[in-house]
């Protein structure tokens, strides 16, 4: 099996690999991601993130999200699946959204793929209003994405809202999010896979 | 299964995504499904009179018959011109981009290394003054499509089945020489048949000779008729190289002088050593103002400049001066050594030049590098 991201074989590599693993990564990109318990409030709703959005975090959701490497949906949760199944038992996943011009570009939902290997409930109630990529966007402009978020009209919301996102930089889609949810979900937590390192 | 791009066909390196099977080999220049056509490409045609050119010093007797050479040979066959450092391959190959524009066929001019892109590109235009030159590169994106695209071995991605005709410079420079994939994209943005050019083959075009795909051309001696500088070396403590360093900075000052290290720290350090005593500009790929310092040091004339092998190849700096240091060093193979000597002596009016190895021991690399020049210049006399 080759590693997914350098492309090593991975039955070559570290003896650790070949033995107890059946990470899609080998140890050695692996290691380069940084894994870091982290927690913080964010408008007084729980945040936890796993690792910190780091060079080698960034070059492998660039190659899922922009290159459109799907082979790369199960690498982000692989280390932390069961720690999420558990801590979050009962929470129904919603994504926040991404630009619907990116989306159709890219083909696929990327957060409903890296989630997918959780196997729990999940929905796509929000809808980015602007195109623009938040990326370009630097940090001032980014806080008013908290207006630029909006429910889908059908929606229907259930009661424990795990609100999910692949990093998150400034916290404003999912400022966003939580506005637009405003008093209808009672229990809200949020999961990122990465968090920026001024959230630490 | 294949790809369009990259020519892979381990089948371990394609996924079946939503949309189809695409090939993970080349992920990183964006998906491409094996089973979509090409998206058919809008080329923008060439100007009139966009084939005239204007050299800066007329083709020696040498280059003009390896330039026929090459036009007689690329139509049916891939072509090598084996040249030492600074014999004007880039020249050589002039001609033959004039009679492919004069058809109207689209022409690339690849090369691995961002900054010898736009050298080349300053140094094109120049030649072919009609022509619309584009260089393409990281940080120059905006405009992709011209009469001559000079772009790096990496933005070949964007140009699949597009030229008529690809000349490969220095396919043996980092990171062509370990990429399949970059060699491989140069096949299929070509429709017709490449020309590559470089001073120190690697193994595959030697093979492809031998077996008599490729045509070899070489050309031993460069268009001042002076043979290229042989490197001396010395074997000293490493301790002691920096310091023969410093000293032979200070007897060579009235030259621009380039001295080589192996890793980027190093250069830093050297860098900062050197400004103890005498200004330094230190160049390397983490260098965020690289080309505002190259030219800093071009126009200046007697400055110093620290460099990794970011510089070794393509970029051309009169009356230079080179010093290796650590030139034992794992980091420089005999190709690296070869083109870093090949920056000295490329002027006209200054051909000779000092060329400095200093090796903490001898290593074969250095021996092997010293005899290749050896060999070249010979055959250049003889």
């Amino acid at each position: 099996m080759y590693c997914l991201m350098c492309g090593k074989i991975i039955e070559e590599g570290n003896w650790k690999d070949v033995l107890f693993s059946e990470d899609p990564l080998c140890q050695e990109c692996r290691q380069q991601w940084n894994k870091k318990k982290i927690h913080f409030r964010l408008d007084g709703v729980n945040v936890n993130a796993d690792y910190v959005y780091n060079a080698a975090f960034s070059s492998a959701l660039i190659q899922f999200k922009e290159c459109g490497d799907e082979a790369l949906k199960d690498v982000f949760l692989y280390e932390v699946k069961k720690k999420i199944q558990r801590k979050y038992k009962g929470y129904t996943l919603c994504f926040m959204p991404s630009a619907l011009e990116k989306q159709k570009l890219r083909g696929f939902n990327h957060l409903e793929e890296m989630y997918s290997c959780l196997h729990m409930p999940m929905i796509d109630p929000f809808i980015k209003t602007s195109s623009e990529s938040q990326k370009q966007l630097p940090g001032y402009l980014r806080r008013n994405m908290v207006h630029e978020i909006a429910l889908k009209n059908d929606i229907v919301l259930p009661k424990k809202c795990l609100l999910v996102d692949d990093t998150i930089t400034t916290g404003s889609t999912l400022k966003g999010a939580l506005h637009c949810l405003n008093q209808q979900v009672k229990d809200i937590e949020i999961y990122c896979v990465s968090a920026n390192e001024t959230w630490i | 299964m294949k790809c369009k791009r990259c020519l892979n066909e381990d089948p371990e390196w394609f996924y079946l995504g939503s949309k189809g099977w695409y090939c993970r080999k080349c992920i990183s220049f964006g998906r491409i499904l094996i089973e979509e056509d090409l998206e058919a490409q809008h080329v923008l045609e060439i100007q009139d009179n966009a084939e005239e050119y204007t050299l800066k010093y007329p083709l020696t007797k040498q280059q003009v018959k390896i330039a026929a050479e090459v036009i007689r040979n690329i139509e049916t066959t891939d072509v090598l011109v084996k040249a030492v450092c600074g014999a004007g391959k880039t020249e050589i190959v002039v001609p033959v981009i004039s009679e492919y524009l004069s058809k109207k066929k689209k022409v690339c001019f690849t090369i691995p290394r961002r900054q010898v892109v736009l050298e080349v590109a300053e140094r094109l235009q120049s030649y072919f003054k009609n022509a619309k030159v584009v260089a393409v590169c990281g940080g120059h994106t905006q405009v992709l499509d011209g009469d001559l695209i000079i772009c790096t071995s990496y933005q070949l991605y964007r140009y699949t089945e597009w030229f008529d005709l690809v000349i490969f410079d220095e396919i043996d420079a980092f990171p062509a020489n370990n990429s399949a994939i970059l060699k491989n994209m140069a096949l299929t943005s070509c429709k017709g048949n490449i020309v590559y050019l470089t001073a120190t083959p690697d193994k595959e075009l030697i093979r492809r000779c031998e077996e008599g795909s490729l045509i070899c051309l070489e050309l031993n001696v460069r268009p001042h008729g002076k043979p290229m500088p042989v490197p001396k070396s010395l074997v000293l403590p490493e301790l002691i190289c920096v310091f023969v360093m410093l000293y032979w900075l200070k007897c060579h000052d009235n030259h621009p002088r380039i001295v080589f290290v192996s890793t980027i720290k190093k250069a830093l350090w050297i860098g900062k050593l050197i400004s103890l005593f005498m200004p330094a500009y230190v160049c390397t790929s983490k260098t965020e103002n690289r080309d505002e310092i190259i030219e800093k040091f071009r126009v200046e004339g007697k400055g110093i400049m620290v460099s990794t092998t970011v510089l070794e190849r393509g970029v051309t700096f009169p009356h230079t001066d080179v010093c290796v240091l650590d030139a034992n060093n794992g980091v420089f193979d005999e190709a690296s050594l070869i083109q870093m000597a090949g920056r000295a002596g490329r002027d006209f009016q200054d051909p000779t030049g000092n060329v400095l190895f200093l090796c903490s021991e001898m290593s074969e690399v250095v021996k092997k590098c010293i005899s290749s020049i050896r060999e070249a210049n010979e055959s250049c006399t003889v």
